[in-house]
């Protein structure tokens, strides 16, 4: 049984937190990781379907290539796929919008607007068109699939130090962006793999990731370090593992 | 023998302004009564007929306020259904008199109305801007707080900053709360809420009404800001239903009587208020309707161009881009983005 855990740029750190003995414990015979590309391509198309399954868009149909040996992602009895796709919202919480509107639930934070509900729904559900859109091709392909949950956003990202919007905005548009995400791999059945309790700095799924979770890398204030890759490669290899059951 | 008609130039008689000039050729119909600045400030409000004037008039670099400006993250074709970008602020549809000054009286904090909220389906609405979120709101809580804490303070901001005001009169007829006297935009039931005879009462206004409405806010709005100007205008679009006894035509040619009535009398009675003729333009027999859409309702876009033509003859379009302000017009939306409360009362739309 082989396990391909693929995606955005938060998969890195993932392979850097593996070590091969992982697949033998888990009881697979292998383990892929492989970044297929960084997450803005997720704001375009950036997947195809046709008969032989789902292929990816421009670099990433070569990254797909690399790790897979084939062009296409396809059902098979012996492979599952963990996708590090549509959790990342650093995009998102970097746009200008957030210095001038915030969600209304925010009345303690000063701004110049405030947004509904349904107006913050209908923001985040046009971010992550596609990748809802993946995630129903996935669905519709039968693929033995989960869900990665990304890092959370770190309480240094440049949307803050340098955009200059307030952090319970970031986590609160962060948080929105997820849940919608989330809904829908609900409804298609697709279950997902939080990181765990230990990397947030505040109540889980609600909070920032801890700073000795993030990469020490100059202006990359997005991206989670080895030991971060550490702790979440062990809940995606478990988690995983009960995708061959079905 | 001589009397004054002998000197009046050909515009003051209908043979020769009006029945035996082409209307697509009529000249001289409008003359302005102040400049517009380029560095002024303009709003607008009003019945759906005056989100065509704000577009325009946005389109052509004027600066045209919008104290409510949309996220940029919005996606442009979802704007307009979220109230977006079709007035100054998100009010909605104004058609009366009335709602504008209870609307005035609202931001200022001299009126809260005691009926916050509508429901249906679960979603939650506001009484006083039924259309601005199409699907409703998520909690009864969320709609009092937007309109607390988002749409009045900028209303209040609007009347604050606005150098010249366009107001576009719309209906006479309106649905009113017997609790208080409140006035609906549209009457209860139909977008959201329940009816309840015991509770809503028609109401047509008067000229009386009207006027002493409009005289309100309008000296209320200069004692905030004294340089503030008006610019009326009359809608054109008929009345999409009556709940008067008379026929439809009937009652529409009487609102529209009323309202033109009040606007020229704002137009006597105040040197800061103009009135520009948009409604004459359309309804004029010599057009024989052909500025209405097929339904004899809607005003086609050709027409609208051909209103606002009349009017940038005399208001020409600033020649460079207007410095940035804190308020500035959102992106405009198609002409296909106008939105119609009214329309909702006929379920059949021709």
């Amino acid at each position: 049984m082989h396990l391909y855990v693929l995606g955005d740029s938060h998969t890195v750190a993932l392979g850097q937190g593996y070590r091969p003995e992982m697949a033998a414990e888990a009881g697979l015979a292998k383990i892929t990781i492989a970044k297929l590309f960084s997450s803005p391509k997720t704001e375009k198309q950036f997947f195809t379907v046709d008969a032989d399954g789902i292929g990816f868009l421009d670099e990433a149909d070569a990254a797909l290539q690399d790790a897979t040996g084939a062009t296409r992602l396809s059902r098979a009895p012996d492979a599952a796929f963990a996708f590090m796709v549509g959790f990342t919202t650093t995009k998102l919480i970097r746009r200008d919008t957030w210095r001038t509107h915030a969600p209304w639930r925010l009345s303690h934070v000063p701004t110049d607007h405030y947004l509904s509900d349904a107006a913050l729904d209908q923001i985040v559900r046009d971010y992550n068109r596609h990748v809802i859109d993946f995630y129903a091709a996935v669905a519709a392909l039968g693929l033995k699939a989960a869900a990665i949950i990304a890092p959370p956003p770190r309480p240094d990202d440049l949307a803050i130090s340098e955009v200059g919007i307030a952090p319970d905005i970031v986590l609160a548009v962060d948080a929105a962006a997820r849940r919608c995400v989330a809904g829908e791999l609900q409804k298609l059945s697709i279950p997902m793999i939080a990181p765990p309790d230990e990397v947030y700095d505040g109540a889980p799924g609600a909070s920032f990731l801890k700073l000795k979770y993030g990469k020490p890398q100059g202006r990359d204030l997005h991206h989670a370090n080895k030991d971060y890759g550490r702790l979440m490669i062990g809940h995606v290899i478990a988690q995983s593992a009960a995708l061959f059951a079905r | 023998m001589t009397h004054p008609y002998q000197s009046l130039p050909k515009r003051n008689f209908w043979r020769s302004g009006v029945a035996e000039v082409n209307p697509l050729e009529w000249t001289d119909l409008y003359y302005k009564r102040f400049e517009i600045a380029p560095s002024d400030g303009v709003a607008s409000a009003g019945s759906c007929f005056a989100q065509h004037i704000g577009r325009q008039l946005a389109q052509r670099k004027f600066r045209y306020l919008d104290f409510e400006p949309p996220p940029e993250a919005l996606p442009k074709k979802q704007r307009a259904s979220f109230g977006y970008g079709l007035f100054s602020a998100r009010y909605g549809n104004i058609y009366t008199a009335r709602q504008l000054r209870q609307l005035m009286d609202s931001a200022l904090g001299a009126f809260t109305p005691e009926v916050q909220v509508w429901e249906k389906d679960g979603r939650f609405f506001d009484p006083y801007r039924p259309s601005i979120e199409q699907g409703g709101f998520s909690s009864a809580e969320e709609a009092i707080a937007l309109r607390q804490r988002q749409h009045l303070p900028a209303v209040r901001r609007l009347f604050s900053e606005t150098d010249l005001f366009i107001f576009t009169l719309g209906l006479t007829e309106g649905w009113i709360s017997k609790r208080d006297g409140a006035v609906f935009p549209i009457c209860p039931g139909v977008i959201a809420g329940d009816f309840d005879a015991s509770e809503h009462a028609f109401h047509n206004f008067t000229y009386p009404e009207i006027f002493a409405d409009m005289c309100a806010v309008i000296e209320r709005a200069r004692s905030l800001n004294s340089a503030m100007r008006f610019l009326i205008t009359v809608s054109p679009v008929p009345l999409t239903a009556t709940a008067t006894d008379q026929h439809v035509l009937s009652a529409a040619t009487y609102s529209k009587s009323v309202l033109r009535a009040v606007a020229g009398d704002l137009y006597a009675k105040y040197p800061f208020v103009d009135y520009f003729p948009s409604y004459e333009i359309i309804t004029a027999p010599a057009t024989r309707g052909v500025f209405y859409e097929p339904n004899l309702r809607e005003v086609s876009p050709a027409a609208v161009n051909v209103v606002m033509s009349h009017f940038f003859r005399e208001h020409a379009a600033p020649s460079a881009k207007p410095a940035d302000a804190p308020a500035r017009a959102s992106a405009a939306a198609d002409e296909a983005d106008i939105l119609c409360d009214e329309e909702k009362l006929d379920p059949v739309r021709g």
